[in-house]
């Protein structure tokens, strides 16, 4: 990238300037000048540059507008004309000068939107908080401010504002109220109750440190005077008497227990119930505070400080081990108890201070029994904060109300529900909890189990208004329920689509998190669920495998080319092959010394070829574990192997920097020749076989002619980053190397080049990663999209956009602990494999949105038409010279093709399949023709004379009645009389369609005006109340035959009623990349009429979510170039679209399944 | 993308639902910074003639009637939508009060509204006052007019983007979408003007000093 006005001298990182600047900025909008020495201290590259231009930053930050301009614009004359003169700029200047003189002429430091900042009270992982006022109602105030807003992802944010609305609309007297969620100059905040007290956690340091009062000496501030009274309260009880000191705890914790019911009722768990988030005010009332933020921290990433071993120590076992256990509102009450341990005890449950350490004790340790650390303390009391603290969530208090009860039934001197557990629980609760490790270790063996919560600011509001409404009349309380449905449905849609993204990042537990809220809480909830749910629940609970065999690091992988098998070799010499489906090893092949460093499967998946580091090449039979030959060209270790595509020759490099080249019939070597000055690093063929290209460190990466052994192609790159793998497309057009970063020089990265000729290219724009470890580049199978890996463990995926000079990254795996050798995607793009630095082989399946897809091709013949049948299990292809091609899908969602070679003679524009497959129409470009395919009557049967008026036909959904178009209108037929039962006349026809309930048929013109007939009641005719806006390409009727939906040339999809004939929706989204119009190919409702799944000329099938209007998700099939038809599955398990891919004669069939088939 | 948008999002789908209490406070969220908007960048004479508080209760009205329209298409994120309004409010305004009567002696295209210059004074004279502390009189003026030719100087992008994030008190995100160009490209920009602003500053110290 060029930028014009970049200081030549400055070789800084101008975006990550830029990037720097931000964080000043919002820094000294709260007037943390402090941070900001701290971001330059961290950042002496660019300190220089900074503290030239800080002096600006902060006087720009901190201006006020509000005293502004009005005040100096009197003092400017009304006439400004041509060149200023002298006295209108004494008079401007004059009038900066009155400004400063003006006593409202004052800046506020830190007033951040209407809050005045007054002072810093704490920080956390939550961000810091401030004393504030808010200037409009004259109010005190908490503000917390989230860190770093502008590096914060959309995702997060987004979370942090749901989060903390649903909280907002907690109000309990023992909750800290939250007055409002904002975002000004870029900042988060929370402004909530400023509560003039003092927080359990310094009350529990103080009371340890009694009798000194030692709590003076915390954070070297003085405290304020409610702290102190706050703390008197306390440490008074103590003092006096330890008995009415418990009773004290006990209040407070029956109080919070209050408020933490409430809030669990409203579905929202707190997750962060520790002293520090418990306030006691200056009257010695309890406050809880902090709702719902807990969850913020784990996504964001940017715990500012080490607070975070004083959370675990208070998070339930489920909390703090289960990686993929739901947590519930029993979290809260296990920390509540643990708190209240901690304040009657003087010291925590679980006093580690390092990480491992308290997960061991959280997970084994039983605690010290509270009366052993203090006598006086009553056995029930004792006994419910034991109840409280168990390991098992099912141990403890079903819910926060009845902890509070038997508080409170302690208080009163009843006797308590609680009670110890025998010593046959405890034996059982030891085994249950070794279970329990095991299962927060073992992925994949773990049942998930599911608790219903909802929870953002609609849901509640809504569930208010429910409740209010109560009160009043039915009517109003259906109204109400209505919006909460609305509600509801609103943040269903918001979820999706989170999800969704989440998905892509391979962010499988936010995933989870975000759809588990959808469940169902009991029976009297609608289920608002659809296919995409489910669709993205599986992908969310799909499992990633370990595959453990190797002794050491892996360095090489390779799939078979049915994906079924794959093959690994690393530093134990060992090549070991792999069931894909079972993650079991099927063979092993041994004869290699040292480290294997490529493995190549032969097409046919019975050989395979390896590169080792014993100096040798060697070819294997897969099927007996023998080797076959052994290649020994080579002085020193063989890095690469490979066999070329047409299968005739071998590749091998070396380190003593040569190549040779095998005949593959018989091993006898051609040639020898020596490409680079320096060590070969990557060593790929062209699709055709007939270039070998090679690559060095430095560059350049060149290709050979396999046959004459002359250089063919140079390629250069302006990255510095030693290049390290090297590999190219299927169709052979390009060329992407990896380079490796070395010490964040920003050198590393990818290169791309386009091969245009046999010797010439164009260099598309490098991509410069952070991180990449360039080791392993690979592109994937089906498209222009590239696996890379990086040195702190992800994989990622680069997608070519079409433009030369973007690139996108489509998806980032969070794999391995360390730097990535490599990373593979299986041919079929089910399967994502890895291997790392630090010993770890992963077998993924693929979160990228398709299921699966299928290439489909008419030999000799391009894709002309396409037809999914109703029932969603027969697809047909009709080929441009008159072939036809029919796929069956099996339960199994597997494919078989059968060809049917019709006689047609020509290219068949359309082709439509009876829904009981018994008849085919089949639309030439000069007449129509129709055949039955019975059993009786053999394929290609009987023949219906072709008919050259017949533009079109339509079956019913019994198959009984077809619609013939014609240019001015549509024949109503009986199919096996082929006697005309109406003749509807409807000038520009172009489309129609039956209702499913055979009640209706729906025809619709080029003008875009759809028309009803009503074939029950004399063929009566009613009009769509549309404005014609474009040419009609689709339309499909809802399975209830109540909605019709239509698609135009304009990509618009618009939702009608069948009764009231009136536009109830509509849905479009615009083009984002081509702005070309995106005619509406395909329109297909989801069989519970919930989704509509729309293809267009665009590369996505989009579902729509009909209640709302809103677009769910957008999923890219591997089809490039369109989506021609979409389809549900009659029991909404599978939604299938097809289109073409790259080459106009290959289609894709791209299915997605709510469950994995595997 | 931005933060604020996803809060005002909650609202617009309520006012969609038909409530007016969310459309209120939809607008209630935005009216103090509409207002700054518009005091920041209509012109003085014309602010004694109206009222900025006007503009904003028409670019409200406006926004009210528009409002469906805008939920079906929603071309851009709110606020800066709303300010779109406002600004081609001042645009007309400033075409009818202030143009046409003296069209022979200003050139056409100065009918788009940039900064006007008593904002530029504005942001000269919070530059002398945060960065130089007490001063006298005089030297306080003379670096104020050196503070003002500087950001005079600057040229029209950068100005912009200092407006607009320090003036408006945009969001970087929503001085991006203003300005129709990538959040990070606002950042660079960001970056350069205020760089250059210094630069500029600079200049004028030496020249004064030599």
């Amino acid at each position: 990238m060029k930028n014009r006005d970049t200081p030549p001298d400055s070789a800084t990182d101008f975006p990550r300037l830029a990037e720097l600047v931000e964080q000043i900025t919002e820094r000294l909008v709260v007037g943390r000048m402090d941070e900001v020495d701290r971001i330059l201290q961290d950042n002496p590259a660019d300190a220089e540059r900074l503290r030239r231009i800080l002096p600006m930053l902060i006087v720009l930050s901190t201006l006020d507008i509000s005293s502004a301009p009005s005040q100096s614009v009197e003092s400017v004359p009304p006439e400004i004309e041509g060149q200023k003169t002298e006295s209108e700029l004494d008079q401007g200047l004059a009038s900066v000068g009155r400004n400063l003189t003006e006593s409202a002429f004052v800046i506020q430091p830190g007033v951040l939107g209407d809050f005045r900042i007054v002072r810093e009270v704490g920080r956390g992982g939550m961000g810091i908080v401030y004393e504030a006022e808010q200037i409009s109602l004259r109010r005190s105030v908490a503000l917390k401010v989230l860190p770093l807003g502008g590096l914060l992802d959309d995702r997060v944010l987004q979370r942090f504002r749901n989060e903390a609305q649903a909280a907002a609309g907690l109000h309990h007297p023992h909750i800290v109220p939250i007055h409002g969620v904002g975002c000004e100059r870029g900042l988060n905040y929370i402004a909530m109750q400023f509560i003039e007290g003092v927080s359990l956690d310094r009350a529990i340091r103080a009371l340890r440190s009694e009798p000194n009062e030692g709590y003076f000496e915390n954070n070297g501030s003085e405290p304020s005077r409610a702290e102190t009274i706050a703390m008197k309260i306390l440490s008074t009880e103590r003092s006096d008497s330890p008995m009415s000191f418990h009773r004290r705890v006990a209040e407070l914790g029956a109080d919070a227990a209050d408020a933490l019911h409430h809030a669990h009722e409203q579905g929202i768990i707190h997750r962060d119930i520790k002293p520090g988030n418990l306030m006691l005010d200056h009257r010695g009332k309890l406050w809880v505070t902090d709702f719902g933020l807990a969850r913020i921290e784990g996504v964001s990433q940017l715990t500012i400080t080490g607070d975070l071993i004083g959370t675990l120590r208070y998070m339930s076992p489920e909390q703090a081990l289960g990686n993929r256990l739901i947590v519930d509102h029993r979290t809260d009450i296990y920390s509540l108890g643990t708190t209240l341990y901690e304040l009657l005890s003087g010291r925590a449950v679980f006093e580690g201070s390092i990480r491992g350490r308290i997960l061991h004790q959280i997970a084994e340790e039983e605690p010290t029994p509270l009366r052993q650390l203090q006598p006086t303390i009553h056995v029930d009391l004792e006994t419910i904060i034991l109840k409280s603290i168990a390991k098992g969530p099912e141990d403890r208090y079903e819910s926060a109300s009845d902890l509070s009860v038997d508080l409170r039934r302690y208080l009163a001197h009843l006797p308590v529900q609680a009670r110890r557990p025998t010593s046959w629980q405890r034996a059982k609760n030891v085994a249950r909890r070794h279970s329990a490790v095991l299962l927060a270790t073992s992925t994949g063996m773990v049942v998930v189990t599911l608790v219903a919560m909802f929870a953002t600011v609609l849901v509640w509001q809504a569930k208010r208004a429910t409740d209010s409404a109560l009160h009043q009349s039915n009517e109003s309380l259906e109204i109400a329920r209505q919006r909460e449905l609305f509600a509801r449905q609103h943040l269903y849609v918001a979820d999706i689509s989170a999800a969704h993204q989440a998905g892509l990042q391979d962010d499988q537990a936010e995933m989870r998190t975000l759809l588990v809220r959808h469940i169902p809480r009991d029976a009297l909830q609608s289920d608002l669920r659809g296919f995409e749910w489910h669709y993205l629940w599986g992908v969310a609970n799909a499992e990633s495998r370990n595959l453990v065999g190797h002794q050491g690091q892996v360095y090489c992988t390779d799939f078979s080319s049915d994906s079924q098998a794959l093959a690994t070799g690393g530093s134990d010499g060992v090549i070991r092959l792999w069931n894909v489906e079972s993650g079991k090893i099927i063979r092993e092949l041994h004869g290699h010394t040292l480290d294997v460093n490529t493995v190549q499967f032969f097409p046919d998946g019975r050989k395979l070829i390896s590169a080792g580091g014993d100096g040798t090449a060697r070819l294997w039979d897969i099927d007996t574990g023998n080797e076959l030959h052994s290649f020994c060209g080579h002085e020193g270790e063989v890095t690469h192997a490979l066999l070329s595509p047409t299968e005739d020759i071998i590749a091998t490099g070396g380190l003593d920097r040569n190549v040779c080249l095998y005949n593959a019939t018989n091993n006898s070597l051609i040639r020898v020749f020596t490409p680079h000055e320096n060590r070969i690093h990557g060593m790929a063929f062209s699709p055709d076989g007939e270039r070998l290209i090679t690559a060095t460190g430095g560059g350049p990466v060149i290709g050979w002619n396999v046959q004459t052994g002359e250089k063919e192609l140079e390629l250069t790159t302006e990255l510095g980053g030693a290049i390290k793998s090297v590999s190219v497309s299927q169709d052979g057009r390009m060329i992407v190397a990896g380079h490796e970063e070395l010490a964040n020089a920003g050198q590393g990265g990818l290169s791309y080049w386009i091969i245009t000729g046999k010797s010439t290219f164009v260099r598309a724009t490098t991509i410069t990663t952070v991180d990449e470890a360039g080791h392993s580049v690979e592109f994937l199978p089906s498209r222009y999209a590239a696996a890379s890996t990086t040195n702190s463990g992800n994989v990622r995926i680069w997608e070519f956009t079409g433009d030369l000079h973007r690139w996108r990254l489509q998806s980032t795996f969070r794999r391995h602990r360390g730097g990535v050798w490599r990373a593979q995607v299986s041919p079929d793009e089910q399967w994502l494999v890895s291997s790392s630095r630090t010993n770890e082989l992963k077998l993924t399946a693929t979160s990228f949105d398709v299921t699966r897809s299928y290439p489909v091709c008419i030999v000799g013949e391009q894709i002309r038409s396409v037809q999914i049948t109703p029932d969603a299990r027969v697809i047909a292809f009709g080929g441009s010279l008159g072939k036809i091609k029919i796929l069956v899908l099996d339960d199994a969602e597997s494919i078989q093709p059968t060809d049917m070679e019709l006689p047609f003679g020509e290219p068949i524009v359309d082709l439509i399949l009876s829904p009981d497959q018994q008849w085919l129409a089949a639309q030439k470009s000069t007449s129509s023709q129709l055949l039955s395919l019975s059993p009786d009557a053999k394929v290609g049967g009987p023949w219906q004379e072709p008919d050259p008026a017949v533009v079109a036909s339509v079956f019913s959904a019994d198959s009984r009645r077809i619609a013939c178009i014609e240019s001015d209108g549509i024949n109503y037929t009986e199919l096996r009389s082929r006697h005309v039962l109406h003749r509807f006349t409807c000038p520009g026809v172009v489309h129609c369609k039956f209702s499913p309930d055979g009640k209706w048929l729906a025809g619709g013109t080029q003008a875009g005006d759809v028309y009803l007939w009503d074939l029950t009641n004399d063929f009566q005719q009613y009009r769509l109340e549309s404005s014609p806006s474009s040419e009609l390409t689709s339309m499909e009727f809802a399975h209830d035959s109540t909605l019709v939906a239509t698609g135009t040339g304009d990509g618009v999809v618009k939702l009608w009623s069948v009764e009231t004939l009136q536009e109830l929706k509509r849905f479009y989204s615009p083009d984002l990349s081509s702005g070309l119009p995106l005619a509406v190919n395909s329109v297909a409702f989801s069989p519970d009429n919930r989704t509509l799944a729309i293809g267009r000329n665009e590369s996505f099938v989009r579902l729509w979510h009909i209640a709302t209007g809103r677009e769910l998700l957008a999923f890219r099939p591997l089809s490039q170039l369109g989506v021609k038809q979409v389809c549900f599955s009659p029991d909404g398990r599978r939604l299938i679209a097809v289109g073409p891919a790259e080459a106009p004669i290959l289609h894709q069939v791209a299915i997605w399944s709510t469950e994995k088939a595997r | 993308m931005n933060a604020t948008r996803s809060d005002t999002d909650l609202l617009l789908l309520q006012a969609a639902a038909g409530s007016d209490q969310a459309m209120e406070s939809l607008f209630n969220r935005h009216r103090s910074r509409l207002r700054r908007m518009i005091a920041v960048r209509m012109d003085p004479r014309l602010q004694m003639r109206v009222d900025p508080s006007d503009v904003v209760q028409e670019t409200l009205l406006q926004a009210n009637r528009k409002i469906s329209k805008y939920l079906l298409e929603k071309p851009i994120a709110f606020y800066p939508w709303l300010r779109q309004m406002a600004w081609d409010q001042i645009v007309a305004m400033h075409r009818k009060h202030l143009y046409s009567e003296r069209r022979s002696c200003r050139r056409e295209e100065e009918v788009s509204v940039g900064l006007s210059d008593e904002s530029v004074a504005d942001l000269a004279s919070k530059f002398v006052d945060k960065a130089q502390g007490p001063l006298n009189q005089l030297v306080r003026t003379e670096i104020g007019e050196r503070v003002r030719q500087a950001i005079d100087q600057l040229p029209g992008i950068y100005r912009e983007i200092l407006v607009l994030r320090y003036l408006e008190q945009l969001s970087i995100v929503e001085a991006a979408e203003v300005l129709k160009i990538h959040n990070s490209a606002a950042k660079m920009r960001h970056v350069r003007a205020v760089e250059r602003l210094r630069e500029l500053l600079d200049q004028r110290g030496d020249e004064s000093a030599s």
